[in-house]
This record gives structure tokens, C-alpha cells and sequence, in this order.
């Protein structure tokens, strides 16, 4: 395997726009009314999922998930399990592309057919995940600077739009914390911390796993704090019951602004974050996902690009029929029948696998 | 060399792709929707009016062929929406209708409830958060669009401004766009008012282009107070003045003027008050809520026609305290008419104890409007007043001999 490993700066960069990638827009899954502590308080236990991520790798004394699947499960059920995951982080991709669709579609290009605007992002994306892990690094600085700009931009214009109430915070935990707690589980977790999950795909080209522990600690933090600050944002320029009724939290409240009746409607700028957001995150999946099929079928990973790509993208428009379908199997089935037993049941099992062939190693 | 010439190929292609043509509108084939009334129809269908601007007409500086600056069309449907995409029944272009500016509901439709027409506007992607909502009292919403203006300003445009200066210069009108309903239905303890607006004059000769050439207006929009709502249901109005001090119980004024009686005759000092807060606190006494307004605020005496010695502090002193008297009584009169006469808290007493005393909240969480009838009012007020403009005392000759 060519390992050209990427700066840790990028390594970072990547990991946070990927963080932030979608759940920016979509805000936290309102569940319950403060978001913004569900926010805060995920951060631990996807810190520890996270650490727990890490600890396979050394325990594991490997450097890559799928090379470690194949070493512990043994030849058929690790080939089966490796084909899982590139399912997994391809379904996950085109679920991605979706949200970015719905989002478009409704606001800004109303009447262009998705299937060409579909076509359109899935060659970019084919693009740049061809070009391999340090293209994604590369690609990722600008991504990053220019989301964390137009974000901030957004706080801003809403802060002189006068839209911000801090009022609007009251009452802190009107219903109790057991409802937080809940969310946290329930959802926060494994969308999008445990997701984060893709990058053990390529610790090889991040960094050896001590440092790749550092650098995804800090963009886990990194990131936590910017989705609590995007939730205080909402709730302060919404309101937490309005906040319930929005299909895009960020762009409502982007709709907010006005300056002096010329700084007006900015939803260009929330269309732009999720573009660029989508773009990173969809060819780090895809990436992954090539990998992963290459490492089964034992071709370069390129060749798996494009298909892989048009695979996405297809499945993107049939992913649900509608709207209302595709936020219901995001938030349940998708969490309890992909989410948990690929971001948690199968790397703990194998961490068990892998204590117990330690042991017997040393007996 | 032919990798290259494919590449470039595909680069033109890409590029006509995104020219972004699919939903191209061209500007004069398309028009612009300023302004919309809704009316009870027949068969209980909704009657919409439309303002649409004439593109030729609008905004016309010097010479002008004297056309109106808007056309009014008439349509009828189950829904605003069903109405509105059929409009171009009539109309010849495409209707535009992301810069409209205001929203006019016809009194019979805001007593039988805002919820059947307020939800399009607030899904649309086209229609901003910040257009405004107003109740036309005693007069049919679509007269409010049919008044022409001499200075050739369409309808919506001028009550646009109107309301915004109105509300900066005096208060006398609500925040009503159709944000802040959106956020007084959905918040806890607050009931949402609207600006109202009526028309006085004759419509009927004010329709044409040719009645504008008169320099007395014969009918014009004038902003009449609040409609004040229980849930979505218009159940009545409340006049300027009380509107004014509504604005100022919810801190929400940027300045105003009060004309504060200075004797027992009919003397008065007229005193611009810029800025002006109002801090509340509500708590809950044995079940009866207890409200506490402290109002501060700063002013400057802009006319007084009594002889107080406006250049000594005690002057100052005494007008300060004639004007905290008056402020407190406007406020509690204003205050008990509420309570008496619609019974439902307009003025977010309810929201600030959801907000800041939960636990006591709950217990009258469930009928809070009855609570708000009973609710004991207190007001406490602290003016300053700093300066007098260009002179102290009112200009008179003294009296001999002093």
C-alpha cells in the first residue's frame, strides 16, 4: 500500500469538516427542546467510542480497519465483514447526497431535475476521491476555511440583523435531563461523532494511530464546539418550538437576515456550506468504500471509483421516497439497524476477538 | 492529443450545463406581486386581490404618462394558494412573488381564524419572514390596495413605510410581520397582536389616476392600533395609545413622544423620550400573579406651555416626577382595559415567567390567561430628563416687578 501520508493540519481539517459536514445544516435531531446541551454533552461518550476506535488499532497492532477485519475474523468472515462496511459508507454517502438534494431542491434549484444535479456532484466526488487520501487533504483546507467562514459570516450578519434573542434560551431543561440524556444516545452519538468511524479506513495515511488519536480528539472537540454554537444560533435567532417545525434549522434562521433592508436573504450561504460539506464527506466515503472493495476483489481501488460513484448517486434517488420517509429511517432505522452494530457491536466484538487471540498468543 | 481534446469537450459541456437555464424567467415577461389582500368569496371561498407592479408606471421619477403603478386582480379559491397559481387566468405574466411586501386580512377572516390562510406564507421559500400581516378594520382588506397616492407611490409601499416610520417615530403600531406571529402563537404564555389598519375617506373616489392630482387626499390607509388574538382568532382591537404603551410593557420601542399634563388646566410639556426600557418581573403570590414593571427611560422636553423653571434642577425634578406619575397611570389603565375587556395577555407576562420562573410557571401553565385577568400590576418608573432643546424656561415677558 503507497503510503503518502498527509500533514497533521490536514488530518485535522479533514476530520472536522467531516464532523460538521451535514449535521451544520440539519442541526442536532430535535428531540427534545435544548439541543445545544445534548450538543455539548455528546462529546464524551464519542470520545470514548472514539478512544475505544483507537485502542482496536493498537491492540490490534494494525494500521488499517479492513486489513485488522481480515487478520482477526479470518478469511470468509472478514472479507464479508469488509464488504459490509463499504456498503455501509456507501449507503451513508448516498444518504448524504440526498440531504444535499433536499435541500437544493427546495431552495434553490427548484425545477433543475435532481438526477442532474446528481450526476453533476457524483462526477466531482468520483474526482476527488480518485485522486486518493491526499487530495481529500488537500481539497480539505479551502472546504474548511471557506465553511468555517460562512458560518461565522452567518453568526455575524444574523448578530447585527438584530435577529438574536438570548432570551430564548429559558427555560434550561424545562422537562427534566433524562429527555437530553436520551437524544444523546438515541442519536448524537452515532451521527455524526460515530461516523468518524471511516477514518480507521486510512489511519496508514494519516498518521501512526497515537497521533491520529490526538488529531481526532481535538477536531471531535473542535467540532463539538462549533455544532453547540450553531444550536445556540438557532435557538436564539428561532426559538426552540419554532425550531421543531423547520425542515433546514440553519437556513430558517439564515432566512432572518436583514440589514437595513439590503443585506437580505442569504441562503446562498447555507446552500454553500452544504455543498462543500457534502463534496468532503461524500469522497472520504466513497474513498473508504473503493478501498474497501479493492481490498476484496484485490484490484486498484480506481477502478472501483467511478462505478462506485454512479453507484451512489443512483441509490441517492432511491433511497426514500420521500421527505418525510427519509428523516424517519435516518433517525430510527438507520441508527439502530447500520449505525450501532457497525459503529459499535462489530468493533467491540473484534476487540474481544482480538484480546483473546493476545492471550493465547501469550500463553 | 486526443485525451486533451475529450477533456476540453467535456468542459464545454459542462460548461452550458450549469448556465443554469431550467427556471429562467425572463424580466419582461414577468412581474412582481407586491401586495395581497384576502376577502371572504362566495361559498366560502377565499377572494385574494393582487398588487402587481406595472413595471412602466412604478418608481417613476419626473414625467410620467399618469398610468397607475399597479394593477389590482381579483381572483377567487379554496386556497390562497390554488388562487394564486391560477392568477395568470388573467394576468399575461409570470408573477413573481418573492418581494411582496405585506399581506392585507380582511377583519371577518382574522375572527374566524388566521390558521386557514398562514400557513402558505409561512412554507413558501418565495415569501420573506419579515412581510407584513395587518387586519383591516371597519373596511374591506382590497380597499387598502386600491387607494392611489399623488406621489405615485403604490399602496403596500407607502403603508410599508408608513408603518416602519410610524413605529420609529412614535410606536404607535405592533411589530407585525409574519415572523413575530409565527413567534407569538408558538410561544408559551403570549398571544399575538397585529397591526390594524382602516380606511377613512371615500374609496370609491380615489381609485383613478386622475383623483390623485388633488393635494387633500380623499381617502387614505391610516394605521388604527392592534388587533389583538386569542390563539388565531382576531377578538378585538386596541386603540394607538394603547398600542404605544403595549410597545413599551414589551420593551420593544424605539422612541416616542408623551404629552404629560403639567397643571390643572390644559397645560402640557411635551417630552421625546429616545431611549426607553422596560424591565418586568412576574411572580406568583398564593396563586395570583404579581407583575412588576420598572420603566427607565431618557427624554428631552421638546415643548411645555406652563412656566416651569425648566432652568433649575428642582424644574427638571418636578417634570421628571409628573411624568413618572402619568407612565405609571397610562401603563396600569392600560393594562387593567386588557385584562377586562379581552382577558388574554398580549403583553408576554406569561412568557417571561415560562421563561425565568419555570417551576412556578407550571402550576398556572394550564389556564394562564384566566391567571393573567387576576394578575396584580405594579409599576414603578424612573425618567431623566436631560436637556430642553434650544430653550430653558417657555418665552414670556416677566412679570413687573419680580
Amino acid at each position: 500500500m503507497k503510503t503518502t501520508r498527509l500533514q497533521p493540519f490536514h488530518t485535522f481539517t479533514i476530520m472536522t469538516v467531516f464532523l460538521l459536514g451535514t449535521s451544520i445544516i440539519f442541526g442536532t435531531p430535535r428531540l427534545v427542546e435544548d439541543t445545544w446541551i445534548v450538543d455539548l454533552i455528546t462529546l464524551i461518550p464519542s470520545c470514548a467510542l472514539f478512544m475505544l476506535y483507537t485502542h482496536l488499532l493498537v491492540a490490534g497492532n494494525s494500521n488499517d480497519l479492513y486489513s485488522l477485519l481480515y487478520k482477526i475474523w479470518g478469511r470468509l468472515l472478514g472479507q464479508i465483514l469488509v464488504l459490509g462496511y463499504t456498503v455501509y459508507f456507501l449507503y451513508i454517502a448516498s444518504r448524504n447526497i440526498r440531504d444535499m438534494i433536499e435541500l437544493v431542491k427546495t431552495t434553490l434549484l427548484a425545477d433543475t431535475p435532481e438526477e442532474l444535479l446528481i450526476l453533476l456532484f457524483t462526477l466531482v466526488i468520483a474526482y476527488a476521491s480518485a485522486g486518493g487520501l491526499s487530495a481529500i487533504g488537500r481539497v480539505a483546507i479551502p472546504i474548511s476555511g471557506m465553511v468555517i467562514f460562512f458560518f461565522l459570516l452567518l453568526a455575524v450578519l444574523l448578530g447585527f440583523s438584530g435577529s438574536l434573542d438570548t432570551e430564548r434560551i429559558l427555560p434550561l431543561l424545562s422537562k427534566g435531563i433524562s429527555p437530553v440524556i436520551n437524544a444523546t444516545w438515541k442519536s448524537t452519538i452515532w451521527f455524526p461523532y460515530g461516523e468518524i468511524i471511516v477514518f480507521l479506513v486510512f489511519v496508514n495515511g494519516l498518521g501512526n494511530p497515537r497521533r491520529f488519536r490526538v488529531l481526532g480528539l481535538a477536531a471531535m472537540i473542535c467540532s463539538c464546539f462549533v455544532l453547540t454554537f450553531s444550536s445556540l444560533l438557532q435557538i436564539c435567532t428561532l426559538g426552540k418550538e419554532n425550531m421543531k417545525f423547520s425542515v433546514f434549522a440553519l437556513l430558517d434562521a439564515a432566512r432572518q437576515i436583514n440589514i437595513a433592508d439590503f443585506i437580505t436573504r442569504m441562503d446562498a450561504l447555507v446552500a454553500f456550506i452544504i455543498f462543500f460539506s457534502v463534496l468532503l464527506k461524500c469522497s472520504i466515503f466513497l474513498y473508504a468504500g473503493t478501498k474497501g472493495a479493492a481490498f476484496v476483489f484485490k484490484r486498484s481501488f480506481k477502478k472501483f471509483t467511478l462505478p462506485c460513484a454512479f453507484l451512489i448517486g443512483g441509490y441517492s434517488i432511491l433511497v426514500t421516497n420521500n421527505y418525510g420517509e427519509h428523516v424517519e429511517e435516518g433517525l430510527k432505522h438507520v441508527i439502530f439497524w447500520l449505525h450501532i452494530p457497525m459503529q459499535l457491536v462489530i468493533p467491540v466484538a473484534t476487540l474481544l476477538l482480538v484480546w483473546i487471540r493476545n492471550l493465547k498468543g501469550e500463553e | 492529443m486526443l485525451r486533451k481534446g475529450l477533456l476540453l469537450f467535456m468542459a464545454v459541456i459542462l460548461c452550458l450545463l450549469q448556465s443554469g437555464c431550467w427556471d429562467w424567467v425572463e424580466v419582461n415577461q414577468s412581474s412582481m406581486l407586491t401586495g395581497m389582500a384576502i376577502e371572504p368569496g362566495k361559498n366560502g371561498m377565499l377572494k385574494l386581490t393582487m398588487e402587481v407592479l406595472n413595471p412602466a408606471e412604478a418608481q417613476r421619477v419626473q414625467s410620467s404618462s399618469g398610468g397607475p403603478p399597479t394593477l389590482l386582480y381579483t381572483m377567487e379559491g379554496k386556497s390562497i394558494s390554488e388562487a394564486s397559481s391560477r392568477m395568470n387566468e388573467m394576468v399575461e405574466r409570470k408573477i413573481i412573488y418573492s418581494h411582496i411586501h405585506m399581506v392585507v386580512v380582511d377583519e371577518s377572516i382574522a375572527r374566524k381564524g388566521l390558521n386557514q390562510i398562514i400557513d402558505v406564507l409561512q412554507r413558501s421559500r418565495f415569501v420573506r419572514e419579515d412581510v407584513l400581516i395587518l387586519i383591516a378594520k371597519d373596511t374591506p382588506a382590497s380597499d387598502v390596495l386600491k387607494i392611489m397616492y399623488p406621489s405615485g407611490q403604490y399602496s403596500s409601499w407607502k403603508l410599508r413605510m408608513q408603518i416602519i416610520h410610524f413605529y420609529r417615530s412614535w410606536g404607535g403600531t405592533p411589530k407585525s410581520t409574519l415572523y413575530n406571529y409565527t413567534d407569538a402563537i408558538l410561544s408559551e404564555g403570549r398571544e399575538p397582536v397585529l397591526a390594524a389598519i382602516s380606511v377613512e375617506g371615500e374609496v370609491n373616489n380615489s381609485e383613478n389616476s386622475k383623483d390623485t392630482t388633488s393635494s387633500i387626499p380623499r381617502a387614505i390607509v391610516k394605521c388604527a392600533g392592534s388587533a389583538v388574538f386569542k390563539e388565531d382568532k382576531l377578538i378585538g382591537f386596541i386603540s394607538v395609545p394603547d398600542t404605544r404603551l403595549l410597545n413599551m410593557i414589551r420593551d420593544k420601542i424605539t422612541g416616542t413622544s408623551f404629552a404629560v399634563p403639567v397643571d390643572k388646566k390644559q397645560g402640557v410639556a411635551t417630552i421625546r423620550m429616545d431611549p426607553i426600557h422596560t424591565t418586568m418581573d412576574v411572580t406568583l403570590e398564593s396563586g395570583r400573579p404579581q407583575v412588576k414593571l420598572s420603566i427607565a427611560g431618557e427624554g428631552h422636553v421638546s415643548s411645555i406651555d406652563t412656566d416651569l423653571p425648566l432652568d433649575t434642577a428642582a424644574g427638571y425634578r418636578q417634570l421628571e416626577q409628573m411624568e413618572s406619575n402619568f407612565l405609571n397611570e397610562q401603563v396600569k389603565s392600560t393594562i387593567s382595559r386588557v385584562q377586562r375587556e379581552f382577558g388574554v395577555d398580549i403583553f408576554g407576562f406569561g412568557e417571561y415567567m415560562n421563561r425565568h420562573h419555570y417551576s412556578e410557571y407550571k402550576l398556572v401553565k394550564q389556564d394562564w390567561n384566566g391567571h393573567f385577568k387576576a394578575a396584580e400590576i405594579e409599576v414603578s418608573s424612573r425618567i431623566v430628563i436631560s436637556r430642553s432643546d434650544l430653550k430653558t424656561r417657555r418665552l414670556n415677558k416677566p412679570d413687573v416687578g419680580q
